[in-house]
């Protein structure tokens, strides 16, 4: 306190300057428009550009929260999407609750491979989150794959990628299906089988899934024809290229066929007694 | 006593008057305003207690202020003078320094002396007076170039002063 009361007294002399020198630049940016503008000016300049600053780098530490919300709400939007496809669709039918219901899951890609004839997909997403084995798996260009195996927080999914996997396929428009089958070589081409050969097909055509299994709904993108050949006179060799770039995935949605029990039930009532 | 401090107060009335009748109309090829009223702060004694020195500068600048509705530019200035007055005397005293009793004129110390004085401090003045009204970093030649050549305005009339008005 002494010591505070000799500072003052010793600097008395500069520290009223600068007391009265504040109260008149006080007064200069209060009562002058120019000057109270100028500093406005600053001010704002520089708020702004703090605020600026900040808010970037806050975006920047919420991006994963921000990731994770838009990829919820994909889902969400996936799945009033099917329903609505499928209310259009089967009008005649439409019986809210018998219609054939999809649910989507969102999910990361944690396991990834290409290269190989059996290649497989892993996904951060297992039992706990209501996956359950031969759940199809879509991506954001398109079919990817059908669940394989489930543990509690994981689940493996054996892709188009896969010689293991035939999914269903239709050629859009004309609605003549075969299967899709790998042959097992180029990671981006697939082959589309057992199209009956008085089938119109044309190079462009579009590939989408057929909806005569439970996994996929109907009219997910699979890819566009290629290369059309006519195999030994009896059957069609079509090249797939596939919508999905398998190298650069990194989220897709599991699909929950809801009444799929049921279908299932109906349709092979001997092994599923 | 009184006596000079009542001839202080009639000082700063004529000087702020002479300032924001007479002075303050006068703007030489839009660059030269003469700010005599600062002579009131030049001329106070030796003897005078430094904050005083602040309260006087920040009475006349307020002053000023008022008469030409620019609330804080004078008085921002003329206490910047105030302050600087200490420093720049001591820096300018001889080497027997000043005579109690004196007083800070060119009666008594010289022409020179008067002169230095006075552009020291004018100059301190005018340059954060012009700086605080253009209160802004562009044109800084243009201003500063302002600044000398009213510092130098400025002097010459307050010089002049000493000789015709202040003869005593």
């Amino acid at each position: 306190m002494r010591n505070l009361l000799r500072f003052l007294i010793e600097h008395h002399f500069l520290l009223l300057f600068l007391f009265l020198e504040t109260i008149a630049f006080m007064l200069l940016v209060r009562f002058n428009s120019f000057q109270s503008a100028q500093v406005f000016k600053i001010r704002h300049a520089v708020t702004g550009r703090i605020s600026q600053v900040s808010t970037s780098f806050l975006n920047y530490l919420s991006l994963e929260e921000q990731n994770k919300k838009l990829k919820e709400e994909n889902a969400r939007l996936y799945n009033s999407l099917s329903l609505t496809r499928y209310s259009l669709k089967d009008e005649s039918f439409i019986d809210s609750i018998s219609s054939e219901y999809f649910r989507f899951i969102p999910a990361n890609i944690i396991g990834n491979s290409v290269n190989k004839q059996y290649n497989f997909i892993t996904l951060d997403k297992g039992s706990l989150h209501g996956i359950k084995p031969d759940m199809g798996v879509v991506g954001p260009d398109g079919l990817i794959g059908v669940v394989k195996t489930v543990s509690k927080h994981f689940c493996t999914v054996v892709p188009v990628l896969n010689r293991e996997l035939f999914p269903n396929a239709r050629i859009k428009n004309s609605n003549y299906f075969g299967y899709i089958e790998w042959p097992g070589t180029n990671y981006q081409k697939v082959k589309l089988k057992d199209i009956p050969l008085h089938a119109l097909i044309n190079i462009g055509d579009t590939i989408e899934t057929s909806g005569i299994t439970a996994r996929f709904p109907p009219g997910i993108l699979i890819g566009q024809v290629i290369d059309v050949e006519i195999e030994k006179g009896v059957n069609f060799n079509i090249s797939v290229k596939l919508s999905t770039d398998f190298k650069k995935l990194s989220h897709v949605w599991i699909i929950d066929n809801v009444l799929k029990e049921e279908r299932l039930k109906l349709e092979y009532p001997v092994t599923y007694d | 006593m009184i006596k000079s401090f009542i001839k202080y107060i009639f000082q700063f009335l004529i000087l702020v008057l002479l300032q924001v009748l007479v002075f303050n109309n006068i703007e030489l090829w839009g660059y030269l305003n003469p700010y005599i009223y600062v002579l009131f702060l030049l001329l106070l004694p030796f003897e005078t207690p430094r904050w005083l020195l602040l309260f006087n500068a920040f009475l006349l600048g307020l002053t000023v202020d008022i008469f030409s509705e620019t609330p804080g530019m004078h008085t921002s200035a003329t206490l910047l003078l105030a302050f600087l007055r200490p420093a720049v005397l001591t820096m300018y005293a001889s080497r027997d320094g000043y005579e109690t009793g004196s007083l800070p004129r060119v009666h008594y110390y010289g022409t020179v002396w008067f002169v230095k004085y006075t552009i020291t401090l004018v100059f301190a003045h005018h340059f954060l007076l012009f700086m605080v009204e253009i209160f802004r970093i562009q044109d800084v030649f243009h201003i500063l170039f302002r600044i000398i050549l009213s510092t130098i305005f400025t002097s010459l009339i307050i010089v002049a002063s000493q000789f015709f008005v202040f003869k005593d």
